[in-house]
Order: C-alpha cells, then sequence, then structure tokens
C-alpha cells in the first residue's frame, strides 16, 4: 500500500493556487511466478486538485530479471473518468559500486498512450533515468537523480506539448530523494 | 537570573548580527527572513523560497502519518520478534524536484516540487 503526494512550490497556472494538487493511492500485490519472473496487480487512484475529475487505474505487469537488467512491462487501465490504456517496457539496472556502499540506477522506459477522450492511440514518451544511491545510515539512503523525458513519434510530441504546464515536448527533470526503510 | 539569561541571549544576538554583516547578509530580527533575503538578492528561486516556508496542513497530515506508521510498524514489530523476513516493511521517501513529469507530460511549470511517499508492505502466505 503507497501514499503519493505532490506538493507544488509555486503553482500558478490554475485560478485556486493549490500546491498541494495530487494524492494518490495504490494498492499492489506482487508475487514471484518462477525464479526471476515477478507479476504485479493493482489499483491507483488519483486524487487531482486541478482536474475535473480524479482517476482510477488498474494495473498488471510483469517483470524479469536477466542477469545484466531487469526488463518489465506493465499495462494501466483507466476506468472511471478517462477511458484509455498506458503500455510501459521498462529496462532496468541497479550497478553495485565499490564504495561505501553505493549503487548506481539506470532505466529506460517507453509507453504507448490509447486515450479514448483525447482521441489518442499511438507511441508516446520514453524516459531515461539515473540515481546515485548513497546510503547515509543503516536504512536511509540519499539519491542525487535525473531524467530526460521525451516524446517517441510526431504525434506524441504534439500530445505532449499540448497537455505539459509548459507547453515543451522534452523534460529534463532533476533533484534529490531521501528515502527510509524499516 | 533572568536578566543575565537576557543579557547572554543579546550578546550571542549582536555578535550573530555582525556575523551577519560582515558576510553581506541583509539582518533582521528574524533570521528566517533574513536567510530569505539573501536569496531573494540573488534572485534565486524567489518564489520557491518563500513557498516552503509556508505553512501547509497537508504537510503536516502527511509528516504525520509517515512518523505515525513507522512507529507503529517498529513496535508491533518488535514486541512480536518475529523474523526479519516477515516483518511488515515501511519505505519513507521524500523527492524534491525540479519539475513534476508524469507520462512524459509536465505538470508543473517553473516551479520545484516536493513528493513524500510512504508504502506499507507485508509478506502474504498464498
Amino acid at each position: 500500500m503507497n501514499i503519493w503526494g505532490n506538493f507544488d512550490t509555486g503553482e500558478e497556472l490554475f485560478s485556486g493556487h493549490e500546491r498541494w494538487n495530487e494524492t494518490d493511492f495504490t494498492l499492489s500485490y506482487s508475487h514471484e511466478l518462477c525464479a526471476g519472473l515477478t507479476g504485479t496487480v493493482g489499483i491507483i487512484y488519483y486524487s487531482l486538485v486541478n482536474a475535473p475529475d480524479d482517476s482510477h487505474e488498474a494495473f498488471a505487469g510483469l517483470s524479469y530479471a536477466l542477469p545484466w537488467f531487469t526488463i518489465g512491462v506493465t499495462g494501466y487501465r483507466e476506468f472511471h473518468n478517462y477511458p484509455g490504456w498506458w503500455m510501459q517496457i521498462e529496462i532496468f539496472h541497479n550497478f553495485k559500486l565499490p564504495c561505501y556502499g553505493m549503487s548506481l540506477d539506470l532505466g529506460f522506459s517507453a509507453g504507448y498512450l490509447d486515450s479514448n477522450p483525447q482521441g489518442y492511440a499511438d507511441w508516446h514518451s520514453g524516459q531515461v533515468s539515473a540515481a546515485l544511491n548513497i546510503p547515509v545510515h543503516k536504512c536511509i539512503t540519499i539519491s542525487p537523480k535525473i531524467g530526460l523525458a521525451f516524446p517517441l513519434t510526431r504525434n506524441g510530441s504534439d500530445n505532449i506539448k499540448f497537455n505539459s504546464w509548459d507547453g515543451e515536448e522534452n523534460h529534463v527533470c532533476g533533484g534529490i530523494r531521501i528515502a527510509a526503510s524499516f | 537570573m533572568r536578566s543575565e539569561g537576557f543579557a547572554l541571549f543579546d550578546s550571542l544576538k549582536k555578535g550573530f548580527d555582525t556575523l551577519l554583516r560582515a558576510n553581506g547578509w541583509h539582518t533582521s530580527s528574524h533570521y528566517g527572513q533574513a536567510f530569505l533575503w539573501r536569496f531573494t538578492k540573488r534572485g534565486f528561486w524567489r518564489e520557491e523560497m518563500k513557498s516552503m516556508f509556508q505553512s501547509h496542513l497537508q504537510i503536516l497530515l502527511t509528516f504525520t502519518i509517515i512518523i505515525f506508521s513507522f512507529l507503529v510498524s517498529v513496535s508491533s514489530s518488535l514486541a512480536q520478534g518475529e523474523e526479519k523476513e516477515d516483518r511488515p516493511t515501511v519505505n519513507a521517501s521524500m523527492e524534491i524536484l525540479s519539475q513534476y513529469v508524469f507520462r512524459g507530460v509536465a505538470l508543473s511549470a517553473d516551479s520545484a516540487v516536493i513528493q513524500p511517499s510512504i508504502a506499507l508492505g507485508c509478506r502474504a502466505s498464498l
């Protein structure tokens, strides 16, 4: 079970200027089907302040751990207010580094969007990302991270520019993640 | 004793003011404002820094949930003396990012975002 939220430090686009503008609730179940192959199913409820309605998704995915990387495919189905599919393929790997227990996450993902309300069905966007995991305590890790999201097709570019708040098609996103695991 | 305490406080405050002025900081009675003024002079994340200092009920609520969940999980695990593999897990995280990008689409513009998260997990035998 996961609860996730987004706090925008300078939201000026919408009239309400709600800085806490999204809260997601995820309930999922993972099971190792056989050696290296894991299946996951779940549902997500998106509480969206700036959208006309909230969103509900069900998802199912498979991931397989190969010696050098893990590959996964997940399908998300919006079943309430914005019916459509989001299919995502991802490849990622965690490289152990030889100092201070650090590790490096590298990942690539590509998504296919089939959205009924938008009349869109095509490959949409890809993302490459990297994160350096630095353990600072037995159960606390700090991870500087950076990612680049980009359109995969011309249709994807138009769709991303139309829906993005900044009107751009490519987005570089960086920051830091502080995580505690118990 | 009370007056000695105030004298010590005044002495420390004057020393701190001198230190701030020596480093080019605008000083005021509120050092949080001085901190903001420093960034404002540089034009660095002006609006972001202001908003980050604003109190927000949902943020406080989220932190409360995170801390409460952690305490409940750890205490219950320790009390029951379960095997490590069978203990419930708690993963709390917070990301501070330059932009919120969801499936290629930017859902913030010219503003940093803070994204707290908490995940509770348990092992189920089927």
